[in-house]
């Protein structure tokens, strides 16, 4: 495949930017949290993408496929510890409404 | 020529991840986050990375998501959890907050992509950017720390996790029961 | 035919380039880190044996001070790098590594008793993630290596979300946690992108690489230039910096409070510790932007704190306003042009300061964690009323906290200050350094506030006869936090001797 990596990078800035205004812009938390593995999953794109370009050159550069296989590893922690956070939040409030964590202001 | 597929699964991703931005039901968000896994993982595929892209079906399209779906079933949440549509809040802070950082991001992101790269050589190493082989070379040599600390990682994660969501044994009554 | 033996007789070129990388040092190198992850697997292990609950406080004590102690003899030992680079271990770094272990141990101490009977079934998970947060700090101040920092960044974060909804029974506990994870998984995400950004531009992720790369033709790019914002900004939110604070008050104030001492001084302390040396991400012409994120932070922080009645939540905006003063050093090595001699400066001043905040910030919040058991009224300004009065002996070490986090002479607190503004001055940001000295000089009106109220005021009705349920070891740590901050600003000499 002969695509530039240009295209690969603006794909990845649309993939991230369009997570980082879910995040910000939706209320329910499971959406929020789809959001930031989308936002992850943005980022992954682009190491693979600079380790294709760097590998186009010079000998195979493995530093960006190993990162984005530990990106993967934390994406399904971070997964795991939200949703735990969700399901004790839901207990309480008995919604996943970011509107209703408002115990803490001042 | 790969390169119309690549265009096509780009549009696919892009359309599914504003399908998750948009999307009223929590399960609708889900599913097209999916549906944007699968298509980066087809890209990973044409772009060289095959061991990438299984992992990425693996534990993305695999584990993440039957996580998400499970606690989207779980909780029974349907779509009344948001008060109102997101079009019609158009004109509060928060919304053009967000917007303001949604441009502020892509455009810097579209910025970043006018440097010089060097033009892409589909057949070089044999077209095999991350040959297993290779890869656990440096992985279990070069990489060994945070692979080691990776456990450690899942670990607390894993204990982490339990103690959130774990039911509390009452000292009374019987565990079981609840 | 390849058989079992014959593959264990020939030595393979991975275990060839396994042997290459680890060397003899790098076990040594990694001694403080090991300790702690191997004391968070016996916990689990001491955790299920029925009868050996007793063990839990040893396998605690002894692992943290295992790595206290092999963190202190690398502080006498040369530089070294180690694991091809991912991994180093330097004076400076060593010093870090005192400063989490000794923070750790410090909000274990003030966490025995602090929680309610039903909490208790669930000590060893606590204790196990309160041994991996500071052997994540410990890799994030040690890596050599983008991969490394992050997933030490990462062994920090995690255990915290989670222990920060310790008391899950609780709403604000929770909703704290909740706030703390969304924050943290932001701010990751933003660090990864401008990671694959540079490393994009770059093709390496080994920092002591990119620095010699960024001082050349790459950090004139556009992707180089928008990777390391984003990267910093990964860090900025975790560091609280102006405009990423909004939640942090909130944060901070629903924690447990031994969790929040932890996370004021070690989390703040890691961070620092990476961005001081990893300033040359950013470019020189970001000095004025730097410096006015510096001093907005120290703004947001002081104003916010003026109005707060709750001392926990004023605590927490001191604590923004502190992560601005020490954001100055950044915006001093950018003013220099990235000079080794700045940066070397400016790491001492982050580790003097550091230093000296863990004892004030901690002794400050451990000292709540004890008045909290009173009572939740307690650590209003209202509670404080008398308190001198009442139990004099912790209104008096509350009385030097207070004093260090103001920066008044003779304690920690100033000379971590004014070895902040001798790099500003040095560099000829005399506008900055002034304007950092009158925000700091607002922050006094708060802590002023809560001396006063502590000494002047009578005590409210029916509280004289309140009985305290003081701890022994809670109280033995606060009077080591109290002579440690007076040690720090009578003789400063000798930890900047420490430092070499």
């Amino acid at each position: 495949m002969n695509v530039p990596t240009e295209h690969l990078l603006i794909l990845a800035a649309v993939l991230f930017s369009l997570g980082a205004l879910g995040f910000l812009l939706r209320r329910n938390l499971i959406v929020i949290l789809a959001s930031v593995e989308l936002m992850l999953n943005a980022a992954n794109l682009t190491f693979l993408a600079g380790a294709r370009a760097h590998s186009s050159v010079g000998p195979l550069n493995l530093d960006g496929p190993i990162f984005a296989l530990f990106v993967i590893l934390v994406a399904a922690c971070e997964a795991a510890l939200g949703l735990a956070l969700v399901i004790a939040f839901y207990r309480q409030k008995q919604s996943v409404d970011i509107e209703a964590a408002a115990e803490l202001r001042g | 020529m790969a390169s119309p597929l690549f265009y096509a699964l780009s549009a696919i991703a892009i359309l599914c991840a504003l399908g998750v931005v948009i999307a009223r039901n929590p399960m609708q968000s889900v599913l097209n986050l999916l549906g944007s896994f699968v298509a980066l993982a087809a890209i990973y595929l044409l772009s060289g990375f095959q061991f990438l892209a299984a992992a990425q079906i693996l534990v993305y399209a695999g584990a993440i998501m039957v996580l998400f779906i499970f606690v989207v079933m779980l909780l029974n949440l349907t779509d009344r959890e948001e008060g109102q549509p997101i079009l019609m809040g158009l004109f509060n802070g928060r919304v053009i907050g967000s917007l303001a950082v949604f441009a502020g991001l892509a455009v810097s992101g579209l910025i970043s992509t006018t440097g010089n790269f060097a033009a892409v050589d589909a057949s070089a190493h044999g077209g095999d950017l991350d040959n297993m082989e290779s890869l656990a070379g440096v992985l279990f040599s070069k990489y060994m720390l945070p692979f080691e600390a990776a456990s450690l990682l899942l670990l607390a994660t894993l204990v982490g996790v339990m103690l959130l969501a774990k039911r509390e044994r009452s000292g009374s009554q019987d565990g079981g029961q609840a | 035919m390849i058989t079992l033996a014959t593959l264990a007789q020939a030595p393979s070129a991975l275990e060839q380039s396994f042997q290459d990388v680890f060397t003899g040092g790098a076990t040594a190198a990694l001694m403080p880190f090991m300790a702690l992850a191997v004391g968070a697997l016996l916990m689990l292990l001491v955790d299920i044996i029925k009868g050996a609950e007793m063990l839990r406080p040893v396998v605690v004590v002894a692992s943290l001070a295992t790595a206290i102690v092999t963190a202190w003899c690398q502080v006498s030992e040369p530089a070294m790098q180690v694991l091809g680079g991912t991994y180093g271990v330097s004076p400076a770094s060593a010093i870090f590594t005192l400063i989490f272990c000794i923070g750790a141990l410090f909000a274990w101490i003030y966490g025995l008793g602090y929680y309610e009977g039903r909490l208790r079934q669930f000590s060893g998970e606590y204790d196990m993630l309160l041994l991996s947060a500071p052997a994540g700090m410990i890799l994030m101040v040690g890596a050599g290596d983008l991969l490394v920092f992050f997933i030490g960044l990462e062994i920090l974060s995690l255990p915290l979300y989670a222990l920060s909804a310790f008391r899950r029974n609780r709403t604000d506990s929770v909703e704290a946690g909740l706030k703390y994870f969304l924050l943290g998984a932001f701010a990751a995400a933003f660090f990864l992108f401008g990671t694959a950004l540079v490393y994009t531009a770059t093709g390496t992720l080994n920092i002591g690489e990119l620095a010699s790369m960024f001082q050349g033709e790459v950090a004139r790019s556009p992707i180089a230039l928008v990777g390391g914002a984003l990267l910093m900004a990964g860090i900025f939110f975790k560091v609280s910096v102006f405009p990423f604070h909004l939640w942090v008050p909130d944060v901070y104030q629903g924690s447990p409070t031994p969790i929040t001492t932890l996370m004021a001084t070690g989390t703040k302390a890691a961070a620092f510790g990476f961005l001081v040396p990893a300033t040359f991400l950013l470019p020189p012409a970001a000095t004025g932007i730097i410096a006015a994120m510096a001093l907005l932070t120290m703004a947001a922080g002081n104003l916010g704190a003026l109005v707060q009645t709750n001392v926990k939540r004023m605590l927490a905006y001191s604590g923004i306003a502190h992560a601005g003063t020490v954001m100055l050093l950044m915006a001093g090595i950018l003013a220099s042009g990235g000079s080794d001699e700045v940066r070397s400066e400016s790491v001492n001043a982050t580790l003097f300061y550091m230093a000296a905040y863990l004892f004030t910030s901690t002794g400050a919040f451990g000292l709540l964690a004890m008045l909290e058991r009173e009572g939740e009224q307690m650590i209003t300004l209202q509670g404080l009323r008398g308190l001198g009065r009442r139990r004099p002996a912790v209104a008096a070490a509350m009385t030097v906290f207070m004093l260090s986090l103001g920066g008044i002479p003779a304690t920690g607190g100033f000379f971590g200050k004014f070895m902040v503004f001798m790099v500003l001055v040095e560099q000829k940001m005399i506008a900055v350094a002034v304007l950092g000295a009158l925000l700091s000089v607002i922050a006094l009106g708060y802590y002023l506030r809560i001396i006063v109220t502590m000494w002047m005021q009578p005590l409210a009705e029916g509280e004289a006869d309140r009985q305290a349920p003081s701890t022994l070891p809670a109280s033995v740590v606060t009077g080591v936090c109290a002579a440690g901050v007076l040690f720090m600003g009578l003789m400063p000499g000798w930890f900047i001797g420490l430092l070499g």
